[in-house]
């Protein structure tokens, strides 16, 4: 007589936390690491990252840069060649996937009992570290802020994420000022040809953005040929590799695009060019108001105000090799001013952000002769999550071995593991208290 | 402009953020060969010299500092003292440079002071020049300027700063504290003596 068939909603709930799907998972999830880490040589880090590890298909694979990130082309060049289907599973997707398979397989399914605690316990933390890396992605913030000695902010500029920004010139030095923003979502698939209106009640113009370049710079029309001259300019789109060969970091990369602002009233257009290193914003003019126009990285609020007092660099000893940069700053917020000392690796953490020092510039790179700083500013809700996470793995995994061992060398598993782990743990904070 | 579907599709703006009061102000009605940095380039040969600009007398006992200002933005850098270790300069920057309390605070920083309040900010005095009103400051303390390695101790610092929405004239006065004070009244002769230099018709 034969066995009864399994359900269903059995059998998925063995395929979801089978060791064959943990395997597979695995597989490609260190097959997409060596495929992104290749196309990063030519696309960049973070074009490479958003393309292999946060989606949820790679939506193509670009065999000839991997071919000559093997350095293969030496001996056949294959050229541009693409591999242009969907067929792997993205980064987001694996992830999501590994964290059922272990949540099912590591901790439901697991045998329960005081030889498997170890584990169970290891595999709780690998699952923090995968939801921290989650929360990390969905919600952490990273971005600069730059100060001169004497200046205060308590804003700063995202490094990725660009957007557009219209506002209102107020003649009141003290009156408030707004922006309205749009995300580069709403735009960058502007290439030339296309374009889309964007409106608001509040503007006497709508605005149109059309032919948007990623990387680029305005050029000036010297022969007055170019039928897409703007006041005498063009965007001429650069390339995005270095001398070398290297794809430029996103934060060289310059986007552009053109901008046509329409009167409501009137029909009348405008025209400008919005480059996001340009040195103003575009002005429109509409009767005895004035508009700025600027292509931008995104601008973030800090709850407290850092103001630079000071900052110094420490150069190695005979050298002119920098040591350390250290600034001295006050955090103002509601009203309380506080002196911090912000040093490399050693940031200001205060509502959930943190503040490290990044660069330093004694005045000679920016010509102005002020030293200044730049900050970089992380608001991460998991911040210390793998830390916690690592801990845990650690822990577990030394209770597994320690009651490995007591058992084989006959003692009480529980009594002797329990034991070792506190010694250990107390030598350890003991070792941190001391370096720290 | 290449044909593009212009108005065909439309999108409202629903997102919208307050900018800081400690954002700078923004540069208006700035032309396009400036913000993309192209007349730099192009008009560097025809730049205007800008010592053309103003016209000042030099105290007795001071002259001219020979050697040429490393950072290029002196437009006026003088010596005085028997062995020329006082030194007074004139530099002027486009717009707010900064603006008066980052700039008065940075002299601060300079002299190993701490930084100014507000209150102390707005209560700073104010001396006649260019037909307006300067902002003055005086400090003592050890002065360290741009690029030196040690402090100078016992050092004085007089300053005056003037800021319009074109441009910031600086003048700047240091040296040890009892020279400065010898030639405080000249500082303040050599500051009413910076006029602009008018072309006659």
């Amino acid at each position: 007589m034969s066995s009864p068939k399994p359900n269903p909603l059995a059998r998925l709930l063995a395929f979801l936390s089978s060791f064959g799907l943990a395997t597979i998972v695995l597989a490609l999830l260190l097959l997409i690491t060596f495929l992104g880490t290749l196309e990063q040589a030519e696309y960049g880090l973070v074009a490479s990252q958003a393309r292999y590890f946060e989606s949820f298909l790679v939506d193509r694979i670009d065999i000839g840069a991997c071919w000559r990130a093997l350095a293969l082309n030496a001996y056949w060049d294959i050229g541009n060649a693409t591999f242009p289907l969907p067929i792997l599973p993205g980064g987001y997707t694996l992830m999501a996937v590994l964290f059922v398979n272990m949540f099912l397989g590591g901790i439901i399914r697991i045998r329960k009992s005081p030889k498997t605690i170890g584990v169970i316990i290891s595999h709780f933390a690998i699952l923090f570290m995968i939801a921290a890396g989650a929360v990390s992605y969905h919600f952490a913030v990273e971005g600069n802020m730059s100060l001169r000695e004497g200046e205060t902010s308590d804003e700063f500029l995202s490094f990725h994420d660009r957007v557009i920004e219209i506002e209102k010139v107020q003649a009141d030095d003290k009156a408030k000022r707004t922006a309205l923003v749009i995300d580069e979502s709403k735009y960058r698939d502007l290439s030339a040809g296309k374009g889309r209106t964007f409106t608001h009640e509040s503007l006497p113009f709508d605005l149109m953005i059309t032919n948007w370049k990623k990387h680029a710079q305005p050029r000036r029309d010297r022969d007055g040929s170019r039928g897409d001259a703007i006041d005498g300019y063009f965007i001429q789109e650069v390339s995005m590799l270095d001398d070398s060969g290297g794809a430029l970091a996103d934060e060289q990369l310059a986007s552009a695009c053109a901008a046509i602002v329409k009167d409501k009233k009137t029909g009348a257009e405008q025209k400008g060019i919005l480059w996001e290193f340009a040195a103003a914003p575009w002005t429109v003019t509409f009767g005895d108001d004035k508009y700025l126009i600027s292509l931008v990285h995104r601008t973030y609020k800090l709850p407290f105000a850092i103001k630079l007092d000071k900052t110094e660099q420490e150069k190695h000893p005979g050298t002119e090799r920098a040591r350390r940069f250290t600034s001295w700053v006050t955090k103002l917020e509601d009203g309380r001013e506080e002196k911090r000392v912000i040093t490399m690796n050693e940031p200001v953490r205060s509502g959930g952000y943190a503040v490290f020092q990044q660069t330093f510039d004694d005045g000679t790179r920016s010509r102005s002769g002020v030293k200044s700083s730049g900050f970089q500013i992380v608001e991460n809700p998991s911040d210390h999550w793998p830390l916690i996470s690592c801990i845990i793995v650690a822990e577990g995994l030394l209770l597994h071995f320690l009651m490995m061992l007591a058992r084989f060398i006959k003692v009480g598993p529980w009594k002797f593991s329990i034991s070792l782990i506190l010694a250990f743990n107390a030598a350890f904070a003991l070792a941190m208290w001391k370096l720290l | 402009m290449p044909s593009c579907d212009r108005l065909g599709k439309s999108e409202a703006i629903t997102e919208s953020r307050e900018i800081s009061i400690h954002a700078p102000r923004p540069n208006v009605d700035i032309p396009s060969a400036t913000r993309f940095f192209d007349d730099a380039r192009e008009e560097q040969p025809q730049r205007p010299d800008f010592r053309s600009l103003l016209t000042w007398t030099v105290p007795e006992g001071w002259s001219e500092n020979p050697e040429p200002d490393p950072m290029g933005m002196r437009l006026l850098d003088l010596r005085f003292g028997p062995n020329k270790e006082g030194e007074c300069y004139i530099s002027l920057m486009p717009g707010s440079a900064g603006g008066l309390d980052a700039n008065v605070n940075r002299w601060r920083t300079q002299m190993d002071q701490p930084a100014y309040t507000a209150e102390e900010l707005a209560a700073l005095p104010k001396k006649p020049f260019f037909n307006r009103e300067a902002t003055f400051v005086a400090f003592d303390g050890d002065f360290k300027g741009f690029g030196a390695d040690t402090a100078k101790t016992g050092y004085r610092m007089l300053g005056l700063i003037h800021s319009t929405e074109q441009a910031t004239i600086f003048v700047k006065l240091t040296g040890p504290k009892e020279l400065v004070e010898q030639n405080t009244a000249a500082f303040d002769a050599f500051c009413q003596s910076i006029k602009p230099n008018v072309p006659r018709q």
